[in-house]
C-alpha cells in the first residue's frame, strides 16, 4: 500500500494564535462571516459552508489551576468515514490523489451536485463536521489542501495551515514518519509528568487524516473519547443504500434514519439552534 | 533586548511577566516553546499576569497578580536569592558596581518612603505641590584617583551591596501575598524555579512588554528585574538578559530613530537649551552624566551626525550646525500625554499624524480628542480611514463647532515600498517592494521630503523666517522618490570629501570629514573592502563573503545566511545587528572573570590563553587597536570594565541619578488604586508625572468606592493596537468582533451579568461598553485580606472602519478610561492598573 500524507497536530504547542483559521479561509477564498463575541474567543461559532476549521477553546479550572486547552477542529478524513456510509446519492466519497513522490493522499469530500441537502452526514459524523451553518448547496469542509499538495498550483506543498502554525504545532508528511514522530514526542510528555499524554487518531475509525498529541482525554478537547459509527448507520448503509437515491427524497426513510441515529445527537441540535 | 529573539531557545528559565507573548509575539514565543521542548534540560516557563492568558496556557508555572506590583514581587525576588544563597559571587563582585562605597548621606525611609535628597514645595501661584529629588546623595565615595571606593569584602555597611540586601530585606513572601495576591507558596515555587539559574552556566530570561511598562514606575519595574538578573549572572549570557518585547515590527527602529522627544538618533539627548548652550558643552556633559571613558567618543557622533543634517553648512565655525538645531526648554516635557494637554491649552496648533491613531490609542482619549478641537490643523498619513482624522464627527461630538482643517493623506502600506525594520532584537532587516501603491498613495518618507523641499522654498523666499537656517541648510538630496538604500547609506556614515561609505562608527571623526545619520547603526551599509569575511585568509569563506556582496552590494540588512556559527543561536550573517552586528549585548558576561565561558554550551567568547575566541563581536576590549599590530588584551582588562558603555564600566546595581525616581526600585501604588501603599509611608511614585491641566484630568481617589474594580488594558492577537488596519480586515473580526471585557464568574454573578451580555465600564473620566467574558481564567483576588476584583479589555476598537466594535453608534475605545499619569522616568501613560465600576448595560 502506497504511503499516505497526513497532518500531526501537537497540541501542547498550539497557542491558538488561529494563523491556520485564517489561512484557511485565504487559500480557500472563503469570505468572512458575521460574528458576535458570545463570551468567548471562539468563532466563527461552527464550521459551515465558510468555514471550514476553526480553533475551539476549552477552559477549565480544577484544584485552583487554571487550562486552556485548544482543539484544531476540521474534517479528521477517517478512513471509516460515517458522512460517507451514510450519505444516500454517494455525493460523499472518499478520494485519492497521487503525488509526485509515489504517496497518495486519501480525504473525504462531497459533490455539491450531487448532494440533495439531507444533512444525514451531519447527524453521523462523529465529529461534528459537516451540515452546519450551510450558506450555499452542498457540503463544504477541509479539503487536506490536496491542491496544494499536488502541485496543480505551483509554488505550493504544504497545507495553508501548516504552512503559517509558527509554534510548529502542525506537521505534515508522510503518516508513519508522523506517528513515529508524535510517539517520540508523547514519550518526551510522559517523562515530563503529562502522565496522559497519548496520541489520538492513529486507530480511531481506522485512521484519521489528522492525528492529535492530547495530555488529557480526548474528551476535554471536544473530541470523543471513542469514535465510533453507530451501528445503525451500518445497517442503513447495507439496506437502505443501494436505493438511496431514490429514497432519500422520502420523508417516511428520513425520519426513520434520524429516528434509530439520533439519541446522541440531540444535545448537539440544540447547541446548533442556540449558535445560529 | 539585550538578547536575540531566537536566542530565548538557550535559557533554562523564562519569566514572562506583564507580556502576553504568545498572543501579541507569536513568533518571538516560537523560541520559547524551542526551550521548552528541548530533548535536553527542558527550559521552565512562568508567567507571571493580572489573567490567564493564552501565553499562561503554556506556562509550567503561572500566578495571578494584582496589577502593577510587580517591584513588590521583584523586589522578593532579589530577597530571595539573598536568603538563600542563590547569587553567582563571581559575577556580582567582578562585574557589578555591588561593591563601590555609596555616599553616606544617601539612604532610604520606608517611614517617609523617599529617598535622601527629597523635598515638596507648593507653588505659591497654582497652589500646586511641587516634588524634587537632590540627587546629590545619589552618588558613591570617590577616591583620590577619581574612582569609587570599593569593598570587595562587601562587608562595609555603606557598599552597594548591603544598601540593597537591606532595601529589599522588607520584601517578604507574605508582603508578596499582602501586595500582589500570590499565595506564599506560589511565590516560592516560582522564585525556587527562577532563582536556580544562579548556578554557574544556567541563564534565565525575563520577556517583557507594555504590562511592566506602562505605569508611573515603569523603568523602575524593569530595573528591578535587571538588578535580580544581575545578581543571579544573567546578563550576557546566551539564553540570559533583559528582552523587550516591542509592541510592533518596527518600533526598535522608531526609537533607534528617535520618535521620541528626548532623544536624537542613536539615544544621545537631545540638546537643551539652558544645558548644553554650545556643541562643546554638550559633549561635556555627556561624558560627566555617564562616567564611563566610551562617551568620550560623543564629539565623533555629533559631529557626525549634525554633518549628516547640515551637509556643506556644518563647519567648525557653526559648531556643525549645533547653533541652528531646535532645543528643548529645561524641565519641560514634550512627551505624548503632555503634546496633547499643551494641544487642549491652545499651545499647540497644527499636529502631523503619521502611523497612529491616538483618538484610540492614547490614553485618556476624550481628553486627546478634546484637545484636537482646538487644532488649526491636523495632517493625518494613513493607509485607511480612521477614528483620529475623524474626530470631529466622533460620537457626542458636534462637527458644526470644531473649526480643524483635517488633510488626509493616502499613505503607501508595507510592501508597496522598500526599507528597513529592526526588530526587537536590534537586527535590521531589509523588505522589499512587492506592489504599487494604489492611486496616489506614497511612501511616508516621500510625503516628508515634499514638505521639505517646500517648506526650504518658503523659507528661502523669506528672509525673517524664525529658525531660518535650520530649515534651509538642511540636507536632504533625496528628490520625490526617495531611494531607500541612498538614506540607509547616510544613515551608515559616509566620508563627506569621497562620499565613501564608512567601516563603522570607529571611524567617525570630530572634525566634520565624516556624516552619520544614526552613530548605533553605522557599519550597516560598508564598501566591498570592509564588507565582513571579504578578506578572511580562507579563500572558501572569502570567495563566499565576496558572493554575498555581489547579492547585497553592501548592504548587510539584505544578507540572508541563517548559519547557527557557534551552535548557540547567534546567527551572525542574517542580515544585520546594532551595534556592529552584536547579537548578545554585554556579552563579557558569558564568561568568568579569567575568560572562559560560564557554560561551554553557551560559549560565545573564550579567551584561549593568548587571544579571545569569539562567535559574537564582543561587546569588551578583545584587542587594542591603538597599539601597533592590534595585539589580543588579556581577559583581566576586561573583566574590570565589563559593561563598557555604563557608568565605570559595572552592571548598575546602584543606579546614579539618571533614574529619576531612586537608586533602588521601590514599590509604590498605581495613581487609582484600591489599596494603601503596605511597603512604605508615600501612596505614589513621588517622581511619577501627573497631569491635571485638563478638565478631563480626573483622578479617582484612593479607594473610591464608586470605582470599586481594577482594571487595565491588553491586546489580542486577532487585532494590533488601535485596530486601524485589522478592524478593516474582516477575516480577523470575524474572530474578534467586538470590544469586550474579561471578568471573573463571581464578580459576574454579584452584578447579575451573564457570559456574552453587554456591560457599560465606567471610569472617572469616560465609559464604553463591551461584552462581557466570564471566566475562570481571572479570579478574584485576596489583597490585604480584601477580595480583589480584576477586570481587563483590550483597546483595540473604536468608532470608524468595518468594525468598532460593537453595535452602538459609540466610541468603543477602551482608552477613554485610562488617565493622564505617566512614568516617572519616561513618562509612559500608566494604562495597565486604573480604576473602574461595571454594571449590565
Ligand atoms: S496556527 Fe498553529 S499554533 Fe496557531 S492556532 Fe493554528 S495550530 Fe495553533
Ligand atoms: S470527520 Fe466527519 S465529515 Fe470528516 S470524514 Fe469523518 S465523518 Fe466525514
Amino acid at each position: 500500500m502506497a504511503e499516505e500524507k497526513a497532518i500531526l497536530v501537537d497540541t501542547t504547542k498550539c497557542t491558538a494564535c488561529r494563523a491556520c483559521q485564517v489561512a484557511c479561509k485565504e487559500w480557500n477564498q472563503n469570505p468572512a462571516e458575521k460574528t458576535k463575541n458570545r463570551g468567548s474567543y471562539e468563532n466563527p461559532p461552527t464550521l459551515g459552508s465558510y468555514t471550514w476549521m476553526r480553533i475551539l477553546f476549552n477552559e477549565y479550572y480544577k484544584d485552583n489551576k487554571m487550562s486552556w486547552l485548544f482543539t484544531k477542529h476540521q474534517c479528521m478524513h477517517c478512513t471509516d468515514a460515517a458522512c460517507v456510509e451514510v450519505c444516500p446519492p454517494n455525493a460523499t466519497t472518499h478520494r485519492e490523489a497521487k503525488l509526485a513522490d509515489g504517496t497518495v493522499v486519501k480525504s473525504v469530500a462531497t459533490d455539491p451536485k450531487l448532494c440533495i441537502g439531507c444533512n444525514y452526514c451531519r447527524v453521523a459524523c462523529p465529529f461534528d463536521v459537516p451540515g452546519y451553518n450551510q450558506k450555499k448547496k452542498g457540503i463544504y469542509r477541509c479539503t487536506l489542501c490536496v491542491d496544494r499538495q499536488t502541485g496543480d498550483k505551483p509554488g505550493f506543498t504544504v497545507p495553508a495551515c501548516v504552512k503559517v502554525c509558527a509554534p510548529g504545532t502542525l506537521s505534515y508528511g508522510n503518516r508513519t514518519e508522523l506517528i513515529a514522530k508524535a510517539e517520540a514526542r508523547v514519550a518526551q510528555l510522559k517523562a515530563a509528568g503529562y502522565t496522559k499524554a497519548r496520541l489520538f487518531g492513529v486507530k480511531e475509525l481506522e485512521g484519521l487524516r489528522y492525528m492529535y498529541i492530547l495530555t488529557d482525554e480526548p474528551s476535554a478537547y471536544q473530541l470523543p473519547d471513542n469514535p465510533s459509527i453507530p451501528a445503525s448507520v451500518k445497517v442503513w448503509k447495507t439496506l437502505t443504500k443501494p436505493y438511496g437515491a431514490f429514497a432519500a427524497g422520502g420523508v417516511l426513510l428520513a425520519l426513520i434514519l434520524n429516528g434509530i441515529i439520533n439519541a446522541r445527537n440531540r444535545g448537539l441540535e440544540e447547541k446548533f439552534k442556540l449558535e445560529q | 533586548m539585550t538578547n536575540q529573539v531566537q536566542d530565548v531557545k538557550m535559557s533554562d528559565c523564562i519569566m514572562i511577566c506583564g507580556s502576553n507573548a504568545a498572543e501579541n509575539h507569536p513568533i518571538t514565543f516560537k523560541w520559547v516553546e524551542q526551550a521548552m521542548n528541548r530533548a535536553e534540560d527542558p527550559a521552565k516557563l512562568i508567567v507571571v499576569d493580572p489573567r490567564f492568558t493564552r501565553t499562561a496556557s503554556k506556562a509550567d508555572i503561572f500566578a495571578q497578580t494584582r496589577p502593577g506590583t510587580d517591584i513588590a514581587f521583584f523586589g522578593a525576588l532579589i530577597k530571595y536569592a539573598i536568603d538563600n544563597n542563590m547569587v553567582n559571587w563571581d559575577y556580582l563582585k567582578t562585574y557589578t558596581n555591588a561593591s563601590f562605597l555609596a555616599n553616606p548621606g544617601f539612604g532610604f525611609d520606608p517611614k517617609t518612603g523617599v529617598y535622601s535628597g527629597f523635598s515638596e514645595t507648593t507653588d505659591p501661584k497654582t497652589g500646586k505641590k511641587k516634588k524634587k529629588y537632590d540627587t546629590a546623595t545619589w552618588s558613591f565615595q570617590m577616591g583620590a584617583d577619581g574612582k569609587p571606593l570599593k569593598d570587595p569584602t562587601l562587608t562595609n555597611p555603606q557598599c552597594v551591596w548591603n544598601q540593597m540586601v537591606n532595601h529589599y530585606s522588607r520584601y517578604t513572601p507574605e508582603k508578596v501575598e499582602q501586595i500582589c495576591g500570590i499565595p506564599k507558596a506560589k511565590f516560592e515555587e516560582i522564585a525556587k524555579a527562577y532563582c536556580s539559574t544562579y548556578e554557574n552556566g544556567k541563564s534565565g530570561v525575563l520577556m517583557y512588554a507594555m504590562g511592566l511598562t506602562q505605569h508611573t514606575y515603569g523603568t523602575q519595574n524593569i530595573r528591578t528585574f535587571a538588578m535580580l538578573q544581575l545578581i543571579l549572572g544573567n546578563i550576557g549570557m546566551p539564553g540570559g538578559g533583559i528582552d523587550a518585547l516591542r509592541g510592533c515590527a518596527n518600533v526598535q527602529g522608531s526609537t533607534d530613530f528617535a520618535l521620541l522627544f528626548h532623544i536624537w538618533p542613536g539615544y544621545n539627548p537631545t540638546p537643551n537649551s539652558a544645558k548644553n548652550p554650545t556643541l562643546d558643552a554638550y559633549n561635556a556633559a555627556r561624558l560627566k552624566a555617564v562616567g564611563s571613558a566610551y562617551w568620550s567618543n560623543t564629539p565623533k557622533f555629533m559631529a557626525s551626525y549634525l554633518k549628516a543634517q547640515y551637509g556643506d553648512s556644518a563647519t567648525a565655525e557653526n559648531q556643525f550646525g549645533y547653533v541652528w538645531v531646535p532645543r528643548i526648554k529645561d524641565g519641560v516635557n514634550y512627551s505624548h500625554i503632555a503634546l496633547f494637554e499643551a494641544m487642549e491649552k491652545g499651545d499647540v496648533k497644527g499636529l502631523f499624524v503619521v502611523g497612529q491613531n491616538p483618538a484610540v490609542g492614547g490614553p485618556n482619549s476624550n481628553q486627546e480628542t478634546a484637545a484636537m478641537d482646538k487644532l488649526d490643523w491636523m495632517v493625518v498619513s494613513e493607509i485607511f480611514n480612521h477614528e483620529t482624522p475623524n474626530f470631529w464627527r466622533r460620537p457626542g461630538a458636534d462637527p458644526g463647532k470644531i473649526k480643524t482643517e483635517v488633510f488626509l493623506l493616502p499613505a503607501a502600506a508595507c510592501g508597496e515600498y522598500e526599507g528597513t525594520f529592526s526588530n526587537t532584537g536590534r537586527v535590521v532587516q531589509w523588505f522589499y517592494k512587492s506592489a504599487e501603491p494604489k492611486g496616489e498613495a506614497k511612501k511616508d518618507v516621500d510625503f516628508f521630503s515634499l514638505l521639505q523641499q517646500k517648506l526650504v522654498e518658503l523659507y528661502k523666499a523669506d528672509a525673517k523666517a524664525p529658525n531660518r537656517e535650520s530649515v534651509v541648510n538642511l540636507y536632504w538630496p533625496y528628490g520625490d522618490d526617495v531611494n531607500m538604500e541612498a538614506v540607509l547609506a547616510e544613515i551608515n556614515g559616509f566620508n563627506w570629501a569621497t562620499k565613501k561609505r564608512l567601516k563603522n562608527f570607529t571611524v567617525l571623526a570630530a572634525d566634520g570629514s565624516t556624516a552619520c545619520g544614526n552613530w548605533i547603526m553605522s557599519g550597516v551599509y560598508p564598501e566591498e573592502p570592509d564588507y565582513p569575511g571579504i578578506t578572511d585568509p580562507d579563500p572558501a569563506k572569502a570567495a563566499a563573503a565576496k558572493a554575498s556582496f555581489a547579492k547585497t552590494k553592501g548592504n548587510l540588512a539584505k544578507r540572508h545566511n541563517n548559519e547557527d556559527t557557534g551552535n548557540v543561536a547567534i546567527y551572525p550573517k542574517w542580515c544585520w545587528c546594532w551595534p556592529v552586528n552584536r547579537r548578545i549585548i554585554y556579552n563579557r558576561g558569558s564568561a568568568d572573570p579569567a575568560g572562559q565561558p560560564w557554560n561551554p554550551k553557551k560559549n560565545i567568547e573564550q579567551w584561549n590563553g593568548t587571544k579571545w575566541v569569539s562567535v559574537d563581536v564582543p561587546d569588551f576590549k578583545a584587542t587594542d587597536p591603538a597599539l601597533p599590530g592590534n595585539p589580543p588584551v588579556a581577559p583581566a582588562v576586561s573583566a574590570a570594565n565589563p559593561f563598557i558603555m555604563l557608568n565605570f564600566g559595572m552592571g548598575q546595581l546602584f543606579s546614579l541619578a539618571s533614574v529619576a525616581d531612586g537608586p533602588f526600585p521601590e514599590h509604590y501604588e498605581p495613581i487609582e488604586s484600591l489599596f494603601k501603599n503596605e511597603m512604605n509611608g508615600m501612596q505614589n511614585d513621588p517622581m511619577a508625572k501627573i497631569f491635571s491641566d485638563s478638565p478631563n484630568d480626573k483622578l479617582a481617589p484612593l479607594g473610591d468606592k464608586k470605582y470599586p474594580i481594577i482594571a487595565g488594558t491588553s491586546r489580542v492577537t486577532e487585532h494590533f493596537q488601535s485596530g486601524t488596519m485589522t478592524r478593516n480586515m474582516p477575516w480577523l473580526v470575524e474572530m474578534q468582533p467586538n470590544m469586550f471585557v474579561e471578568m471573573s464568574k463571581d464578580l459576574a454573578d454579584r452584578k447579575g451579568i451573564s457570559n456574552g451580555d453587554w456591560v457599560k465600564v465606567t471610569s472617572i473620566r469616560g465609559e464604553t461598553e463591551a461584552v462581557a467574558v466570564v471566566t475562570d481564567r481571572i479570579q478574584v483576588l485576596e489583597v490585604s485580606g480584601q477580595k480583589t476584583d480584576v477586570v481587563n479589555m483590550p483597546y483595540h476598537f473604536g468608532y470608524m472602519g468595518y468594525c468598532t466594535g460593537g453595535p452602538n453608534d459609540i466610541s468603543y475605545a477602551a482608552n477613554q478610561l485610562t488617565p493622564n499619569v505617566g512614568d516617572a522616568n519616561t513618562t509612559i501613560p500608566e494604562s495597565k492598573a486604573f480604576i473602574v465600576d461595571i454594571e449590565k448595560a
